[in-house]
């Protein structure tokens, strides 16, 4: 009986660890014609609005977006209340400017996939559309 | 009287666009050619003390000294070019309320910008944006050092070159401008002339840590005090021009400041220290040396902090031109030049403060901050109203804030 309750525990919780690992991946595509891998400094440094010699242009969701928040945590390292003062110093000094951003995911992919050079995250789960290349998971 | 009115214009002005602006924003994209964005901050605090009063708080429940609302108008023209004005409205009747900011923005391309206009000068790491609270974790930045310069703005040309490669990104930057206005200090009211002021800064951002160091001078005349005015007429007359100089600021005061910052899910550190020299030039500047380091702790929505800062002042004392002895007259005018040298305020402060933030949405925050204060012996300590019972100034500030941008 202990080995059973041993057992469904495990099952249960790799389960649990499989499903959060995979609620929490989120991948990044450009519309892109050419391969490209950037690393998490350059993607932390395109999102924050850091000069990018690649001419990408940042596609973002709105705060309060599950995945963006997903995207903050895992990619850029920050809270979403972080990134909210930093945008807040970079927008009131005139330093930077955030990136457009998007009520929802299917806005945002479909404006990426209708614009070249643009970026944005997605959903590991979710199916990457046939014109745009993954450049970071 | 006539600043006071000049206040409330400002406070009742931008209340009214902050609000119309909110309602404008129901309808509005966020991409159009104008965008009009505010920010405020409503802070209340106590000071403990019975006599003393710091940076305008005493024993009783205050609103009025740090709360503010600004507002701020971005309109781009095409890629290049963009018009921004920015202007604040202060509750505390000492700060000047009006355009803040007030410039043209050049970017030819992605790599370089350019400002022309009224700005704010970048001394430390948040001193063109001490306003915007939502920006960082404390109420109020660490005094020793956030209390230490002459003029928040300038009016002149700025300009940026960023660069980035796959492990490391930052940005140069330089500024060069004049102004003219007014400056408030814990005691006193000056009008001050600044004939040129220039800076450099640098800025690297590798993995989660952000390094920053800067480089500014200027050259600064400040009017000299009413009571002062007299003796420096007198040495002058009398032929002791060095002396006479030596009661007026005039002169290029320089600041170095390096920052280090660190930033995770979990934790925050920052530190920044610097020093301001004037040389042996203005015998009235002391060369100072300030810093100070916080250590946070993120729980989402929350965050705490621990800041411990200090400050350490030493003023140059120029050697005595009057000969002793001659006449009762140069002798009285000798003792008098000791007396008000050795009467220069010291502003050794120590500070520590332990504070929490709570992100109530993406942009309104509540914050609850206590701080102890405690200055050098027989220092004024950055006291706006000393306890000259005590040996040392010292006591407890307690603040709330609300914080939020739109």
């Amino acid at each position: 009986m202990k080995r059973l309750v041993f057992s469904i525990s495990l099952l249960a919780l790799t389960c649990f660890n499989a499903l959060a690992s995979i609620d929490d991946r989120v991948v990044l595509v450009a519309h892109i014609d050419y391969d490209l891998k950037l690393n998490k400094q350059e993607i932390q440094n395109l999102f924050m609005g850091g000069y990018s010699s690649y001419q990408l242009t940042p596609i973002s969701l709105k705060s309060g977006n599950e995945l963006r928040m997903q995207f903050n945590l895992t990619v850029l390292g920050l809270t979403e209340a972080r990134v909210q003062s930093y945008w807040s110093q970079m927008k009131f000094t005139g330093r930077k400017i955030p990136p457009m951003s998007f009520e929802s995911e299917r806005d945002a992919l479909v404006y990426v996939m209708e614009n070249k050079n643009t970026v944005t995250y997605i959903n590991a789960e979710q199916k990457v559309p046939d014109n745009l290349v993954v450049i970071f998971e | 009287m006539k600043r006071i009115m000049k206040r409330k214009f400002w406070l009742f002005f931008i209340c009214m666009l902050s609000w119309l602006s909110s309602i404008e924003k129901l309808s509005a994209g966020s991409h159009d050619k104008l965008e009009i964005s505010s920010f405020g901050r409503i802070v209340a605090g106590t000071f403990d003390q019975k006599e003393a009063v710091f940076r305008g708080y005493d024993d009783s429940f205050s609103f009025d000294n740090d709360s503010l609302i600004a507002l701020r108008a971005d309109y781009q023209l095409n890629d290049e070019w963009a018009f921004v004005a920015q202007a604040i409205a202060h509750t505390d009747e000492r700060r000047e309320s009006g355009i803040q900011w007030l410039y043209a923005d050049y970017r030819p391309n992605d790599v370089l910008s350019f400002k022309l206009g009224r700005q704010r000068i970048p001394f430390y790491l948040y001193s063109d944006v001490l306003d915007v609270g939502f920006a960082y974790p404390w109420i109020t930045p660490p005094a020793p050092l956030y209390s230490s310069y002459f003029f928040t703005e300038f009016d002149g040309v700025s300009g940026r070159f960023d660069f980035s490669n796959r492990e490391i990104s930052g940005s140069l930057e330089s500024y060069y401008g004049v102004f003219d206005g007014v400056l408030e200090t814990v005691d006193s009211t000056n009008s001050v002339d600044v004939d040129y002021v220039y800076g450099f800064i640098a800025l690297f951002n590798v993995n989660s840590w952000r390094y920053r160091i800067a480089y500014h001078i200027g050259q600064v005349t400040l009017e000299p005090d009413a009571q002062l005015k007299p003796l420096i007429d007198i040495l002058e007359s009398i032929g002791f021009a060095d002396s006479a100089n030596g009661l007026r600021i005039d002169g290029a005061p320089e600041y170095v400041t390096i920052g280090l910052d660190y930033e995770s899910l979990d934790v925050f550190f920052r530190t920044e220290i610097t020093n301001i020299s004037a040389g042996e030039r203005i015998p009235f500047v002391p060369t100072q040396t300030s810093f100070y380091t916080t250590l946070g702790y993120n729980f989402h929505p929350f965050s705490a902090h621990i800041t411990y800062s200090a400050s350490r002042n030493r003023y140059h004392t120029p050697e005595q031109q009057i000969p002793q002895g001659l006449a009762p007259e140069l002798d009285q005018l000798s003792n008098t030049l000791e007396l008000i040298y050795d009467s220069r305020p010291n502003d050794d402060l120590e500070s520590l403060t332990l504070g929490l933030r709570y992100d109530v949405t993406s942009n309104i925050a509540l914050k609850v901050e206590h701080t102890w204060l405690e200055g050098e012996n027989g220092a004024r300590a950055l006291f706006d109203r000393q306890d000259f019972s005590k040996p040392n100034q010292e006591g407890q500030l307690t603040q709330f804030a609300v914080e939020w941008v739109f």
